[in-house]
C-alpha cells in the first residue's frame, strides 16, 4: 500500500505522458551517401549508399553500379572499380598537398561531388612519459606526449592509440585417462585493437570529441608551439604489450564531421539539447570525402 | 542637485503659469496606509492632471484660485475635493474600497487612452490573485505570461519571452533591485510571493529613459509597505506549500513592517514514502522557501526610509547510504548529491521631498544569485587485512552579485512638464562557473574559478511633455557605460514616445527606443534552469543592442472596458548562444570559447481588451508575431525561427464575483506550438570509432517544425466566509481542466510496441488544487 501511495502521488504530481504523433514531413528524393577518408599510406576506398527516412529502421541500402571518378587538382585520374556491395576502389595513392575531388553518379539519383585539400605536413610527436596509474579505483595507462606544431597552417588533429598484444592460442584437451580437462598452448596470436581513451580531465568535459576510440584537438591555442597532452587509456591486460599512438593531421572537414557526429550521438535523447547538424562536404548528397596524413610513436610497456 | 535641476528647468518653469501654486502629497489606501502607485489626480475644468509615482507621491501645479480635484485609482472609490489654492499646499489623499460591489464606472480621463506610456500594463495584486493558480500557488510571472506580446516558454515554465526577446532580456525589479533568477522548482513557480506584493508594472516597449540594462521588458514589482494603521495577517495552506504574512504598525502612522514567508513541503510528504520503498537506503527530495521583509519609517512629511529584503532558496537532494555483507566482510556505499540555488536582495531607500515640485529617492541595493551543484561519494570495502575508503567529491559553483547605488528625482515644474532624472552605479561580480574536485587518487583541482568584476553606470533624463491638449510626448536620453577588464563600453540610448488624442476616449501612440544590455545569459535548456550562467560583456563579447519601434491605438469604452492595439518591430544584435554541443559544466574551456554570436528580429501585432472593475473583470490578449534568429554558426548562417516563435498567442481570462462570498475565475490560453528541430532522414556514418553509433541523423533546418498547438483551461472557485476574527477562503480549482496533453518536448523514439515514431512528451495532465486561506 505504501508503494502504491508513493507511486500515485509521484505520478499525479509529475507524471509524464507520451503521445505518438504523425508528423507531416515533406517527401524528398532519396540521395546518395558517399563516405571516403583517404591517406597517403593506402589506396582509396569509397562506400556508396542511400539515405533513408528517419522512421525507417532497415539497414542502409548499398548502391551498386555507380560511376565514380577521382580528380587531382582538377585533372581526372581514373574511375573507381566496384569490388563489393557498394564498395569502390581506386589504385591511386593520395599525395599530400593535392586537392582531391570525387564525382559519383547513378541512374535515378542526382549526381554528387565533394572535394578537399589533403594536408601537407605532419608534426613531430614524442613520448614524455608513459606509466600505469589507479584512477577512480580503476587501472589506467597515462600517456603523456608532446606535439611540435607546425605554425604555418591551421591544424586539426585526431589522436588514437592501439594495443598490440601477443596472445597465446590455447587448446582445451580432455584427458580420458584422468577424466579431466587441461589447457595446452599451441601457438601465439598477435592481436591489435583500438583503445578507449580520454583526453586530460575529459570526464568533466561534456565535449564528446575528447573521449572514445579517438580524440580531437585543434592547434588554436598552441599554433607553432610545442604542446604537452595527456591521455588516459583503459587496460585490462597483465602482460607486456606494444602501444602505438597515432596522430592524424586531418582536413578540417573531417575534423568537423567527426566532432559534430560524436556530439549528435552524445545528445541523443536529451530533450533540452539543441540539435547538432553533422557537417558534410558532399554536394547534392550526404557523407564525407576527406583525408589525413599521420605519424605515430610506439612504446613497449609491461602492464603486469 | 536641487539647485542644478532648478536651473536646468528654469526656462520650463517660466513657461508655466504666471500665478500658480503646487499641490503635492501622497495618495494612500485609507485602511492600510499603503501608497497607491499610479493613482490619478485630476482637475476637470482645466483638464490638467498627474499620477502618483512609485512611492505614491504626486505633485500638480495649478493656477491660483478655486480648484476642484478628483482623485481616483482602479478598485477604489473616487474622491473629490474643492480647495482655494493660494499657496503651495501639501495634501495627502486616503482612498477607500467601500461599496465596491457596485459596478463602478471610472471616468474616462484616467484611463488607458490618456496614458502617454504605451506597451505597458499595470497589474494590481487583486487582479493577479483572482485568476486560477497552478497548484493553488498564485504566480505573478505566470499571470504576466497571459498578457499580449509576452509568451511563456515550455509548459509550466515561468520564463518570459517578450516581443521575441530571450529570458535574460527582462529587467525584473523587486523594490528596485534586479532579481536574476526569478523561478523556483526548475521554472514552475516564480519567486514572488503574491501576499507580499503591492503592484506590478509591465513595460514591453516605449521604455522611459529611467529604465535600462535589458532589451525586452521591465517588470517593476513593488512590495507592500506594511499596514501602518493596525496589525493584520494572512496566510494559506495548500497541497504543496503554505505561507504566512504578518504586517502592522510599529509606531502608528510612523513606522510599519511586513514579513512574509512561504515553504513547500513536497520533500516532507514524499521522504517517508521513498524510504519505505528503498528499505531506508535512499532518500531524495526537493523544497523551496522564500522570505520577504520590509520596514518603513516616516521621519517627517518630507522624509521616509524603507528597508526591504528578499531571501529565497531552492534545494534538491538525493542520498544513498547502503551497507551490505559478503560473508563476514562489510561493504558500505554512501552518496550524496544535490542542487542548491537562490537569490538574496536588499534595498535601502530614502525618499525626500525637497520641495512640492521636487521629489528625490536615494537607493542602495544588493542582489546576489548563486547556484551550487555537488556530489560526494564514499566507497568503503575490505582489501586484504585493511578497510579501504575511496572518496570523491565534485562541487560546481556559479553566480552573480551586484551592489548598487542610485539617485532618482521627479521634478514637476509645470502641469505640462514632468521631468525625471537620475544616476546609477552598480558593481557586478560574475562567477560564471567553478568546478572543485577532490578525490582519493589525485590532488585537489579547481577549474574555471576566475571571477569577473565590472562596473555599470547610467544617467538619464526624461520629460513627459504635454505639448497641447491632444499631443503629449515623452522625450528621454539614457546614457550607460560598462567597465570590464580595462575595456570601457559606452551607449547612448534615445527614447521617444508620443500620444495624440483623437477625441476624449481615443488616442494613437508611437514610440522608438534603443536599448543596450551589458550582461548575457548562457542557456542551453531554455526553460530557466538554475544552471543557466549570467556572464558579462567582455573585450571579446560585445553588449547586446536593440532598436524597437511601435505604433498603436487605445480607446476607453463604456462600463470600464478599454481596448488597445499595437504593432511593433524589433531588431537585436550581439546575442549569444552556446556553440553546438557545449554545456555549462565544461570548465576546461573558458565560457567565452563556448559561445557564438548572432542577431534577432521580431515583429508582430497585439490586441488587448481589458476590464479592470466591476463584478466581471478580466482580459483578452491576442498576439500575432514572427521571431527569427540569425547565427553564422547555425543553420548555414540562414535565419531560423526562434524556439519560442509563436504565430498566434491568445489568452482569455475572467473573474466573476457571483456574490459577496463566492467568486469564480477562469483562464484559457492558446498558442501555436513551439518551433523544434526534428530529424527528417538518416544515413550511414563514416565511422572510425566503434564507441559511437553507425548512423547520422539529418536535419533540414533549425527549428523548422512545430510542436502541436498549445491550449489549456484553468478554473478556480473561491468561497469566503467572514469570521469574528477575520475571514477564511476555500479555493478549489483545476489546472489544465480538460487535460490537454500539451507538448513539453518531442523526439524520435520507440513506442511501447517497439515502433520507431515521433513521440510527444507531456508533463502536466489535469491537476486539481485545494487551498485554505485566512485573513485577520
Amino acid at each position: 500500500m505504501k508503494k502504491l501511495t508513493a507511486y500515485i502521488t509521484l505520478l499525479l504530481i509529475f507524471s509524464s505522458c507520451e503521445i505518438v504523433l504523425d508528423v507531416d514531413i515533406p517527401e524528398e528524393p532519396t540521395r546518395l551517401v558517399l563516405n571516403s577518408v583517404i591517406n597517403p599510406d593506402s589506396t582509396i576506398v569509397v562506400d556508396l549508399s542511400e539515405d533513408s527516412f528517419i522512421l525507417e529502421e532497415d539497414e542502409f541500402t548499398q548502391v551498386r553500379g555507380a560511376n565514380i571518378e577521382l580528380l587531382e587538382n582538377g585533372n581526372p585520374v581514373g574511375l573507381f572499380e566496384e569490388t563489393g556491395n557498394g564498395i569502390y576502389r581506386s589504385n591511386v595513392y593520395p599525395t599530400p598537398g593535392v586537392n582531391y575531388e570525387i564525382r559519383a553518379s547513378k541512374n535515378g539519383f542526382e549526381s554528387i561531388s565533394g572535394e578537399f585539400l589533403l594536408p601537407t605536413t605532419t608534426p613531430t610527436i614524442s613520448t614524455v612519459d608513459i606509466r600505469t596509474t589507479n584512477r577512480n579505483g580503476y587501472p589506467q595507462l597515462v600517456w603523456e606526449f608532446e606535439i611540435n606544431d607546425n605554425g604555418s597552417e591551421e591544424n586539426f588533429y585526431e589522436i588514437a592509440t592501439y594495443t598490440q598484444i601477443e596472445w597465446p592460442i590455447i587448446d582445451v584437451i580432455y584427458d580420458e585417462l584422468t577424466e579431466t580437462f587441461y589447457e595446452d598452448t599451441i601457438g601465439i596470436d598477435t592481436l591489435i585493437y583500438v583503445d578507449y581513451l580520454e583526453l586530460d580531465y575529459s570526464e568533466f568535459d561534456d565535449d564528446p570529441s575528447s573521449w572514445g576510440n579517438s580524440v580531437l584537438v585543434d592547434d588554436k591555442s598552441f599554433n607553432g608551439q610545442r604542446q604537452n597532452f595527456k591521455v588516459f587509456i583503459d587496460y585490462w591486460e597483465d602482460t607486456a604489450v606494444q602501444k602505438r599512438l597515432v596522430l592524424r593531421n586531418c582536413d578540417e572537414t573531417y575534423f568537423n564531421y567527426v566532432r559534430s557526429s560524436k556530439i549528435q550521438d552524445w545528445n541523443d535523447g536529451d530533450p533540452f539539447a539543441q540539435p547538432v547538424f553533422v557537417t558534410s562536404n558532399i554536394e547534392n548528397g550526404y557523407g564525407l570525402f576527406s583525408g589525413y596524413i599521420s605519424t605515430s610513436i610506439i612504446e613497449e610497456i609491461d602492464l603486469d | 542637485m536641487k539647485n542644478l535641476l532648478a536651473s536646468l528647468c528654469c526656462c520650463i518653469t517660466l513657461c508655466g503659469y504666471s500665478q500658480s501654486y503646487t499641490i503635492s502629497g501622497y495618495i494612500q489606501d485609507s485602511s492600510t496606509g499603503e501608497n497607491l502607485i499610479g493613482a490619478t489626480i485630476y482637475e476637470p475644468n482645466l483638464k490638467q492632471g498627474t499620477t502618483s509615482n512609485l512611492y505614491g507621491f504626486y505633485s500638480l501645479t495649478l493656477p491660483a484660485g478655486n480648484t476642484k480635484l478628483s482623485v481616483s485609482y482602479v478598485g477604489y472609490n473616487t474622491m473629490e475635493i474643492e480647495l482655494d489654492l493660494t499657496k503651495n499646499t501639501t495634501h495627502n489623499f486616503k482612498l477607500s474600497t467601500d461599496f465596491l460591489l457596485e459596478e463602478v464606472v471610472i471616468s474616462a480621463e484616467q484611463e488607458l487612452a490618456q496614458q502617454n506610456q504605451m506597451s505597458a500594463v499595470d497589474l494590481s495584486i487583486k487582479q493577479i490573485k483572482e485568476l486560477p493558480a497552478f497548484l493553488g500557488e498564485v504566480d505573478i510571472l505566470k499571470t504576466i505570461q497571459l498578457l499580449p506580446g509576452i509568451q511563456s516558454g515550455s509548459e509550466g515554465s515561468s520564463g518570459l519571452y517578450v516581443r521575441g526577446g530571450g529570458p535574460d532580456q527582462n529587467l525584473i525589479l523587486l523594490d528596485g533591485v534586479p532579481v536574476y533568477n526569478a523561478s523556483h522548482l526548475f521554472g514552475f513557480f516564480s519567486v514572488f510571493n503574491a501576499d507580499a506584493i503591492n503592484n506590478v508594472n509591465v513595460i514591453k516597449g516605449g521604455f522611459p529613459a529611467r529604465y535600462g540594462g535589458r532589451l525586452s521588458s521591465v517588470i517593476d514589482i513593488s512590495m507592500k509597505e506594511g499596514n501602518n494603521q493596525e496589525f493584520h495577517g494572512e496566510g494559506s495552506i495548500g497541497l504543496i506549500s503554505s505561507k504566512l504574512t504578518l504586517e502592522g504598525p510599529i509606531k502608528s502612522e510612523k513606522t510599519s513592517f511586513i514579513i512574509s514567508g512561504r515553504r513547500t513541503y513536497i520533500d516532507l510528504l514524499t521522504r517517508p514514502l521513498i524510504q519505505a520503498n528503498t528499505e531506508g537506503d535512499e532518500t531524495f527530495g526537493y523544497y523551496f522557501y522564500d522570505l520577504n521583509a520590509k520596514v518603513n519609517h516616516r521621519f517627517s512629511e518630507k522624509d521616509r526610509l524603507f528597508v526591504s529584503s528578499y531571501l529565497g532558496r531552492d534545494n534538491a537532494y538525493a542520498r544513498i547510504d547502503d551497507t551490505w555483507f559478503n560473508g563476514s566482510e562489510e561493504y558500505q556505499y554512501k552518496e550524496e548529491s544535490g542542487l542548491d540555488w537562490g537569490n538574496a536582495t536588499t534595498a535601502i531607500r530614502w525618499n525626500h521631498v525637497y520641495s512640492p515640485k521636487l521629489f528625490g529617492n536615494l537607493t542602495a541595493t544588493y542582489s546576489n544569485f548563486n547556484f551550487d551543484i555537488f556530489s560526494k561519494l564514499e566507497d568503503t570495502y575490505p582489501q586484504g587485512d585493511e578497510i579501504v575508503t575511496d572518496k570523491q567529491s565534485i562541487k560546481y559553483l556559479s553566480g552573480i552579485q551586484d551592489i548598487g547605488l542610485k539617485a532618482d528625482f521627479d521634478y514637476d515644474p509645470a502641469p505640462n512638464h514632468k521631468i525625471k532624472t537620475g544616476v546609477n552605479l552598480t558593481y557586478h561580480k560574475f562567477k560564471p562557473g567553478a568546478l572543485s574536485l577532490k578525490e582519493t587518487f589525485s590532488s585537489d583541482t579547481t577549474l574555471g574559478a576566475k571571477a569577473t568584476r565590472a562596473f555599470e553606470h547610467f544617467t538619464y533624463i526624461e520629460d513627459d511633455y504635454k505639448l497641447s491638449a491632444k499631443l503629449k510626448v515623452n522625450l528621454g536620453l539614457h546614457y550607460s557605460g560598462f567597465l570590464v577588464d580595462s575595456e570601457m563600453y559606452h551607449s547612448i540610448q534615445p527614447r521617444l514616445s508620443a500620444r495624440f488624442m483623437l477625441n476624449n476616449t481615443t488616442s494613437i501612440k508611437g514610440s522608438v527606443v534603443r536599448m543596450t544590455q551589458f550582461i548575457h545569459l548562457l542557456t542551453n535548456a531554455g526553460i530557466g534552469l538554475p544552471t543557466d550562467l549570467w556572464v558579462p560583456t567582455t573585450d571579446q563579447v560585445k553588449p547586446q543592442q536593440a532598436w524597437q519601434a511601435a505604433i498603436g491605438a487605445a480607446k476607453n469604452l463604456s462600463h470600464g472596458y478599454e481596448v488597445s492595439a499595437e504593432a511593433y518591430y524589433k531588431t537585436m544584435n550581439n546575442l549569444i548562444e552556446y556553440r553546438e554541443g557545449a554545456t555549462y559544466l565544461n570548465t576546461t574551456d573558458s565560457w567565452e570559447d563556448k559561445i557564438v554570436f548572432g542577431d534577432g528580429e521580431s515583429y508582430g501585432f497585439e490586441l488587448f481588451l481589458n476590464k479592470k472593475v466591476g463584478k466581471v473583470t478580466g482580459w483578452i490578449g491576442y498576439t500575432w508575431s514572427k521571431t527569427y534568429r540569425t547565427f553564422d554558426a547555425f543553420n548555414d548562417g540562414e535565419p531560423f525561427p526562434y524556439k519560442f516563435d509563436r504565430r498566434h498567442d491568445l489568452a482569455v481570462t475572467t473573474a466573476y464575483k457571483i456574490s459577496k462570498n463566492l467568486s469564480i475565475s477562469g483562464a484559457w490560453v492558446y498558442g501555436t506550438g513551439n518551433a523544434i528541430s526534428l530529424p527528417e532522414g538518416r544515413y550511414k556514418r563514416f565511422n572510425t570509432d566503434s564507441f559511437w553509433s553507425g548512423e547520422v541523423e539529418r536535419f533540414n533546418g533549425r527549428n523548422s517544425f512545430r510542436m502541436r498547438d498549445y491550449h489549456r483551461l484553468d478554473i478556480s472557485i473561491s468561497r469566503t466566509k467572514k469570521k469574528r476574527w477575520g475571514e477564511v477562503t476555500w479555493s478549489f480549482g483545476t489546472y489544465n481542466t480538460y487535460s490537454r496533453a500539451n507538448a513539453f518536448y518531442m523526439d524520435v523514439a520507440y513506442t511501447r510496441n517497439g515502433d520507431k515514431k515521433f513521440v510527444q512528451y507531456s508533463v502536466f495532465p489535469i491537476i486539481p488544487f485545494l487551498r485554505y486561506s485566512f485573513k485577520f
